[in-house]
């Protein structure tokens, strides 16, 4: 079936199969591979992307559902090449290692600070909650993310 | 149509609501382009009443499809097939939180999102508000419903004891035409309803609790507390003079279905809340579970031991905030 929707300020229009996902259209349509595929049934964040703005898993999306929505994926969080303050945070802490996590930890962390631009430690630690590391990186994770939340505020 | 707390529970789906299934071993191959679900049909109703048609017209050929995250798992498991999905997901009618007659609303669609933050569930349906928040991570929080949680009947659907320990009223509307069902009246077993072919759940209606009521959902999970559900207990508590007017207690994952224990709640009629009668609540909660051998969730002595302490920290939680007066009108 012909679905449109935009993908990291982009609108694409293409045809989808009713059973492919998100995560499928996305890497294998659209080439978009830095979304994970990962444990492909909801337990590993790896395919995390933003629709409309919140988290969500991509895999368990169904391609059909997200005619006419948003989404962003971690190629469109970096703008006109210049990394995101998240980004510069995780690099800075180096809260990455194998990097497979990284864009699903990147773009859950973006929608909390958009949600919530101060956010405790602990809040930090649950809204990931949904995203495994495997590499153990959680500690510069979270000090990454609360180190990009006082940055944004001080941002102009 | 799904939300919840139990992906794993795939291998043990109970295909008698009507749905194909395959032998196991036949689908659900992971490899690097990942499982791949057989191929369907996607129809987009624009109404209630056209989706009900569709499912009629379709049978057991066709699901439902709300948020997907049982569903999606499931199809790529190999564990269901179907010909047709409905799609639920974007029907406004079906999406909303809202007072009405002092008491609330809830669209089956509303996410556990919404559902965890709104306002309109800080105050004496905390409890619900505090089962969707425990429904695993965000990314599945954003997707899942209450009303897939609910019409699903998975035993350890998260918000089906908050929902029993509110009584719940639900409006399932059909070929036939609506009728309302207690909740208590709802599931009837794993993954089977009262629902019929080409009913659907429309409104879930919490009545009004009355001033100094107070609820509060308590759960073992395996981490933090969130996600997989070992062992559920919903409580609410309607105090009057500093006594108990009326109890509600229910528990999930502790037998085939979600249900309140009546035992527990004549126990506290007419007593003043105190922790002698929260235990002996719990040790009825106890004996009244019969848990399923084998869950890989949790034995059902470890269970057995579970329910006690999550009851009486339920009715704690609850004593509490009814004493506080945070009952009333939504």
């Amino acid at each position: 079936m012909r679905i449109s929707f935009t993908v990291n300020g982009r609108l694409r229009e293409l045809d989808v199969r009713p059973e492919s996902t998100l995560l499928e259209v996305l890497r294998e349509e659209l080439g978009l591979t830095g979304t994970k595929h990962g444990c492909d049934s909801g337990e590993c964040g790896a395919c995390t992307v933003l629709l409309d703005g919140e988290p969500v898993n991509s895999c368990l999306t169904l391609a059909p559902a997200v005619r006419d929505r948003e989404v962003l994926t971690i190629e469109g969080l970096a703008e006109d090449g210049r990394l995101h303050p998240l980004q510069q945070a995780f690099v800075d802490h180096g809260a990455l290692q194998c990097g497979f996590c990284a864009s699903g930890m990147l773009l859950t962390a973006k929608a909390l600070l958009d949600r919530n631009p101060s956010p405790t430690r602990s809040e930090v630690r649950r809204w990931l909650a949904g995203t495994l590391c495997r590499c153990s990186g959680y500690v510069q994770i979270v000090d990454a993310v609360m180190d990009a939340a006082n940055r944004l505020k001080e941002a102009p | 149509m799904l939300a919840g707390a139990a992906r794993r529970r795939a291998g043990r789906f109970d295909p008698s609501n009507g749905c194909e299934t395959m032998p196991q071993d036949s689908r659900g191959q992971r490899g690097t382009g990942g499982a791949k679900v057989r191929p369907f049909d996607y129809l987009i109703p624009d109404s209630v009443d056209e989706a009900i048609a569709m499912r009629l017209e379709h049978g057991d050929r066709s699901r439902f499809i709300a948020g997907g995250t049982e569903l999606v798992v499931l199809m790529k498991a190999g564990k269901l097939q179907v010909d047709y999905l409905i799609e639920l997901s974007r029907l406004a009618a079906l999406r909303f939180l809202r007072p009405a007659d002092g008491g609330l609303c809830i669209g089956p669609l509303a996410i556990h999102a919404e559902i965890e933050r709104s306002p309109l569930l800080q105050g004496p349906w905390l409890a619900l508000a505090e089962a969707s928040a425990s429904i695993r991570e965000q990314q599945v929080k954003n997707l899942g419903t209450v009303g897939g949680n609910i019409a699903f009947a998975v035993p350890s659907a998260d918000t089906a004891p908050p929902l029993l320990a509110f009584d719940a009223l639900l409006r399932l509307r059909g070929p036939a035409g609506e009728r309302t069902v207690p909740i208590s009246e709802f599931f009837i077993a794993p993954y089977r309803t009262t629902l019929g072919p080409a009913e659907m759940l429309v409104e879930i209606r919490l009545p009004e609790t009355g001033t100094h009521f107070g609820s509060a959902f308590c759960k073992l999970g395996r981490h933090h507390n969130l996600g997989l559900s070992v062992a559920t207990v919903a409580a609410s508590l309607k105090l009057e003079a500093g006594e108990i007017v009326q109890a509600r207690v229910a528990m999930g994952v502790a037998a085939p279905t979600p249900r309140r224990v009546l035992e527990a709640e004549s126990l506290l009629l007419g007593q003043k809340p105190n922790p002698a009668a929260f235990r002996e609540a719990g040790r009825l909660v106890a004996r009244a579970a019969a848990p399923r051998a084998g869950s890989i969730r949790g034995s059902p002595e470890y269970k057995r031991e579970v329910l006690p302490a999550l009851t009486e920290r339920a009715l704690g939680l609850a004593a509490m905030r009814a004493a506080r007066g945070e009952g009333g009108r939504a």
